[in-house]
This record gives structure tokens, sequence and C-alpha cells, in this order.
């Protein structure tokens, strides 16, 4: 498995303190050199010591999924290492699988087989993968995917049902979220009454309200025109280095990958050999 | 925002479908209360007039299970009884349901023995007693003046005989203030009964014990074949009437339970349907799947409560309104328990786990990866 990097990735990774000045131009196949050192994340059944590549938040083994028809492979050997703090842009084609190895990877389907593991801890060991999305991942979608019955202040809100904290502690949250997203004045807005910049604003916001350590955006600005697109990918990435979190974000469009620090190109359910051979 | 308040948003953000479901539950539950408040009352009133009358005892047929027994010769059953330990007075009762004018409704006509202790407890509020066994006059009750237009000095026909109205009463029991009373024996000339009557009331001494009462019972199964001594709820739990009131009561409730909880079975698999996607989201950004049933639980109890709560208000209204219609005016006094009322409550609570049951399986089963994409 070969997994590229571009300029940008490669100015921050030599950025990072301890690093030598050039990055890596592979980094594969994983290899178990050290142990993380990190507590397990909440969620988990079990504490495993396992040893991992160092800083992968999100390291994916041999994955393959295939669809209840038993014909079509939606993912077939995939492998992958997402370094904490790393944008990456997972590239390629429709029905090449982005937003299935996103779903994998947001415990929202298992794989049929293979591993994904999170700090180093194996999500077949995770008991609650709900508890786990809501503490670790936050999602962002094409389609905003907000409920249209609530307003954009409980858009946010309604993620943090039973999590822990006082409603108004929540509100404040929400609110100050929802500020800094500029969208002070559209707290009572329902989603049709906002422009689809917007309402991606408020997805953001209802990803980040639990603070995860993972952004999963499946073609964040697919429905965005060229302008909303740029402010919302701009915004993204601020709070990305802002809050240090790493986001995966599976899309086709160049222009967008461009802003990631590392793009993955995927075909056929596979990882492919360099973002080029990605039609 | 919590839970419930999502719940309640949930439901006010469908108000058509909602207030449907609602409108449904609270007949059916409006049903309920109506048919169980009166089928209770029923049997109430009869008890409070037996009791009132300060009876200990009753002594009638065995197979009788009519509202008031088949009247029966009495004049040998009663000496008999007369010579019982503890025993104070055996007195007839004759009573009738009978129109008494012509576009009057129909209305108890009792026939009390004169100077019994049967009269002891009405209140005299307007024109004086009988003063003799064959004086051709009748006392009414508050009620029955109001309902037959009749006051002190009246002529009332009965079953073809000329009465005046001697005086109007109040009596503790319903029934009784709906009633026209007279003596016995004039009850036994106009009824064509004579010597009979319907029940035996007997009044025991004060130092008569339950243990008493129940040998008194023992005495009269073993020495008067095909007559039996019971108190007066036993009598009215042997009442025809109030058995088949009391069954057609538990049949609304099977009735209207279960179309209660198909009804929000049906609205709720419909929401869910509709709202897959909603709750892909949801899971999506970290719900438990118990928290989904809960949210779905809550929305059907929510749909239920509600429709409990007017369904109790609605029956209660109803009931009200057919116990002031002329025509039962004096013959129903529903009874409104608050335990009945509580039950109710917790009935509708029951409609709606059982009808949100299947549904609330169904949003927790949902995989929030497949849901996301539902249209």
């Amino acid at each position: 498995m070969i997994i590229h990097t571009n300029d940008r990735f490669a100015r921050h990774w030599a950025a990072c303190p301890g690093r030598g000045s050039a990055a890596p131009a592979s980094i594969a196949p994983f290899r178990f050199t050290s142990r993380t050192g990190l507590p397990p994340p909440h969620g988990f059944r079990y504490k495993m010591n396992t040893e991992s590549f160092p800083e992968a938040i999100v390291r994916a083994r041999a994955l393959a999924l295939h669809f209840d028809d038993g014909d079509t492979q939606a993912l077939n050997g995939v492998d992958l290492a997402i370094r904490a703090g790393e944008f990456v842009a997972v590239v390629g084609p429709s029905g090449c699988g982005k937003s299935s190895l996103l779903n994998i990877i947001g415990t929202l389907e298992a794989p049929t087989t293979g591993e994904v593991f999170f700090r180093a801890q194996p999500y077949s060991g995770i008991r609650d993968p709900s508890r786990f999305r809501r503490q670790h991942i936050g999602f962002i979608f094409q389609s905003f995917n907000l409920i249209p019955t609530l307003c954009a202040l409980d858009n946010v809100l309604v993620a943090t049902i039973g999590t822990p904290g006082t409603a108004s502690e929540k509100m404040a949250r929400a609110r100050d979220l929802l500020a800094k997203l500029g969208l002070e004045n559209r707290l009572a807005h329902f989603p049709n009454k906002m422009s689809g910049g917007e309402r991606q604003r408020v997805a953001i916001a209802r990803a980040l309200i639990n603070s995860p350590d993972l952004i999963l955006a499946d073609e964040p600005t697919g429905s965005l025109d060229s302008a909303n697109s740029a402010a919302v990918l701009t915004l993204l990435t601020d709070i990305q280095k802002e809050r240090g979190l790493t986001v995966i974000m599976a899309t086709h469009d160049p222009s967008v990958s461009a802003r990631a620090d590392r793009i993955v190109a995927m075909r056929d359910g596979q990882i492919a050999p360099s973002p080029e051979a990605a039609p | 925002m919590n839970l419930l308040s999502l719940a309640f948003g949930n439901i006010y953000r469908r108000p058509a479908r909602a207030g449907l479901t609602v409108s449904a539950i609270s007949l059916g539950i409006a049903a309920v209360v109506a048919l169980t408040g009166i089928a209770w009352g029923f049997e109430a009133s009869w008890q409070k007039a037996n009791d009132a009358r300060g009876t200990d005892l009753i002594v009638t047929r065995i197979a009788s299970e009519n509202a008031m027994p088949s009247p029966f010769r009495a004049e040998r059953v009663q000496e008999a009884l007369k010579g019982y330990p503890h025993v104070q007075q055996v007195v007839g009762l004759l009573s009738e349901m009978l129109s008494v004018g012509e576009g009057s409704p129909p209305v108890f006509v009792f026939g009390w023995a004169y100077g019994s202790y049967l009269w002891d407890h009405l209140k005299l509020v307007d024109g004086r007693w009988a003063s003799a066994d064959t004086e051709p006059v009748v006392v009414i009750g508050s009620l029955a003046a109001e309902l037959l237009h009749k006051s002190v000095g009246d002529r009332l026909e009965i079953e073809g005989q000329q009465f005046s109205v001697a005086g109007v009463f109040e009596s503790p029991a319903a029934i009784e203030n709906g009633a026209v009373v007279m003596s016995l024996t004039l009850a036994q000339q106009i009824l064509d009964k004579p010597g009979k009557v319907n029940i035996l009331n007997v009044k025991v001494d004060e130092s008569a014990t339950p243990a008493d009462l129940a040998q008194f019972k023992s005495q009269v199964r073993a020495t008067l074949p095909g007559f039996v001594a019971i108190t007066s709820g036993e009598l009215v739990g042997k009442n025809t009437v109030v058995r088949i009131s009391k069954a057609m009561s538990h049949a609304t409730i099977l009735i209207a339970g279960l179309v209660g909880a198909l009804v929000v079975f049906n609205t709720m698999l419909m929401s869910i349907n509709e709202r897959t996607r909603e709750i892909g989201i949801l899971l999506t950004v970290g719900w438990q799947r118990r928290t989904v049933m809960q949210l779905v639980f809550y929305e059907s109890v929510i749909l239920t409560l509600a429709g409990g709560l007017i369904g109790i208000l609605v029956g209660i209204a109803i009931t009200g309104i057919l116990e002031h219609m002329e025509v039962m005016r004096g013959k129903i006094d529903a009874v409104f328990s608050p335990s009945f009322l509580v039950a109710v409550v917790g009935l509708s609570v029951l409609l709606g786990i059982a009808g949100g049951l299947f549904p609330a399986l169904k949003a927790a089963r949902l995989r929030p990866a497949q849901a996301l994409w539902h249209e």
C-alpha cells in the first residue's frame, strides 16, 4: 500500500517537533514499533496494550466489505493509517468505496473482514459503538443530514442528548459554536430557511459539539457552490488546525482535495497506487 | 433540549396525525370511562338504596337475578322469619318501573309496608306522609316531582288508578329520589299482586353479630327451601343488569385497549418509516439504541396519555349528559372513583408502551449507514 503525501503535509510533517526535515514519501507497511502510552478510548470494553504505528489515530488493516448480495465488493483489502492531527482527503470516483471506508472508520458499518484500530484499540473491542461515536467522531455529510423539524440550535443540541453536562452548559456550548461559525443570527432558523453553506456550518457545529478527535466528512462541499464550498473548506481547515483535529474527507473534487495535508486515492474498493491513477 | 422536549416537539410538528391519534384514543377511553362509570354507578345506586333503608339482610328467591327479584307470596316466609333470633322487623317491598301519566318518563314505583322502618330514612321536604295504609296517596322523590312536573296536591295516574301526591321527600339514594313511593298494600293492589313482595327486608337488633347474621343465612337455607338471605351487596351482585353492564364495560375496555394500541402502533410505525433517515442521523451522532427506543416510547406514551386524559374528561362529560337526559334522570348515578381514573391513566400508558413497542424496536434496530440513505 502506498500513501502519497502532498506538499502541505510535507510542510506540516517537517514542522512537527522532533521530526526530520523531510516527510516520508510513503508509510507502508505498518510496523508496531512502540507502545502508544495513551489510555484506551472511551467505549472500549477492555484495555489492549497493542503496539502500533506511532501517532496513528486510525489504522485500517485488510478491510473488506461485501454487500448482502455477496457479489458486490465495496472494499477489498484496504490498509490505511491516519496520524493524529492530519487532514486526509480520500479521493476517487463514485462507487470506489470512499463512503464505505468512512462508514467503517465511523463505526456506522462493520467490515466483512479486516480490522480498524483507534489509537491502537481494535474496533472489534468496542462494546458500545454509539458511545464511541459520540465521544470520538464527528460526521459531516454532503446532504447536511440536518433534522428538518429542528432549528439550527436544536440540530446541534440533539447530538448532546445523553452526554454528560447540564442543559445550560450544552446550550452555551452550542450557541458559542454556532456564533463562531457565523450563525449567531440563525439559531432559530429551520434548515429549509437556510442556505446550503449555512446548513453545512450547522452540520459542522453538530459534528464539533461533543469535542471529537476525528471528523469524517463525506463530500462536505458536494452540494455547495464554489464560494460556499471554499468558505466551508476554509472553516474546516481552520478548525482542524485550531483544535488539532484529525479530518478524513471523502471527495472527488481535486480543488477540494488540494486543501488536505495528504491525499489517499481509491479505485475499485482498493487504495490506488497513486492519486493520479484515480480518474 | 432533552429527550422529552424532543418527543413533544416531534408530536407537535405533526399536528394532524397527532390530533387524529389522540382523538381515536380519547374516544375509546371515553367509552370505557362512561360505560364503566355507569355500570358501577348502577350497582352503587342500588346498593345505596338498599343500605339507606337500614336493612341488614334481604330474603328473596334463590333464582331471582333481576334488578328487583320476581315477586313471591310473603306471608308464610315473613312469619317464619319473625321467629328467628335477633329479628326486629321483617318488611315487604314491592317495586315496578311504570309510566305515570302520558308523556312522562318511566319511574320506579315502590310499595313499602306502611309504618315500617323503610320510611325512616326519607326526609319530607313538602306536604305530609300517608295517614293510613289504604289512603290513596303517594309521596314522590324531589327528582320525580321535577320529572313528572308534580307537586303536593296534584293528581297522579298509576296503572289506571288516581292518586294524590301527599308529599315530596328527599333520599340519600338517587334511585329513590326519582321514585314514587306508596304503601305496600296499595302497590299490591295496583300491580295486581296481592300478598306478594319482591324482597323481604330484615332488620336485626343491635346485639346481632356477624356470626349471628351468618347463622341467620344458614337457617333460611335450611328451613325455607327456595329462599336465600343475602346482604344488599350480594343482591346487587346477583343482579343480571349489573352483571351485563359490568361485562359490557369490561368488553369495552378490551376493545378500546386493542383499538387504542393498534392506532398507536400504526401511527408510530408510520412515523418511524417516515423518519428513518432522521433516526439514522441520531444514531450517527451517537445516540444509543435505547435512547432511540426511549424517544419512540415517549412519543407513543405522550399520545396515549393525552388521549387518556381527554378521554376521561369526555367520558365524564358524556355520562353527565346522559344523567341529565329526562329519560335517564334518577336511574343512573355514575361513579368515577379516583382509583378507577388512575387505572384509566395507567391503561393509557400501557397502550402507549404496547403500541410503541414494535415501532421502537424497529427504530432501534436500524443500521445507521442504511438509514442515512433512506429516502
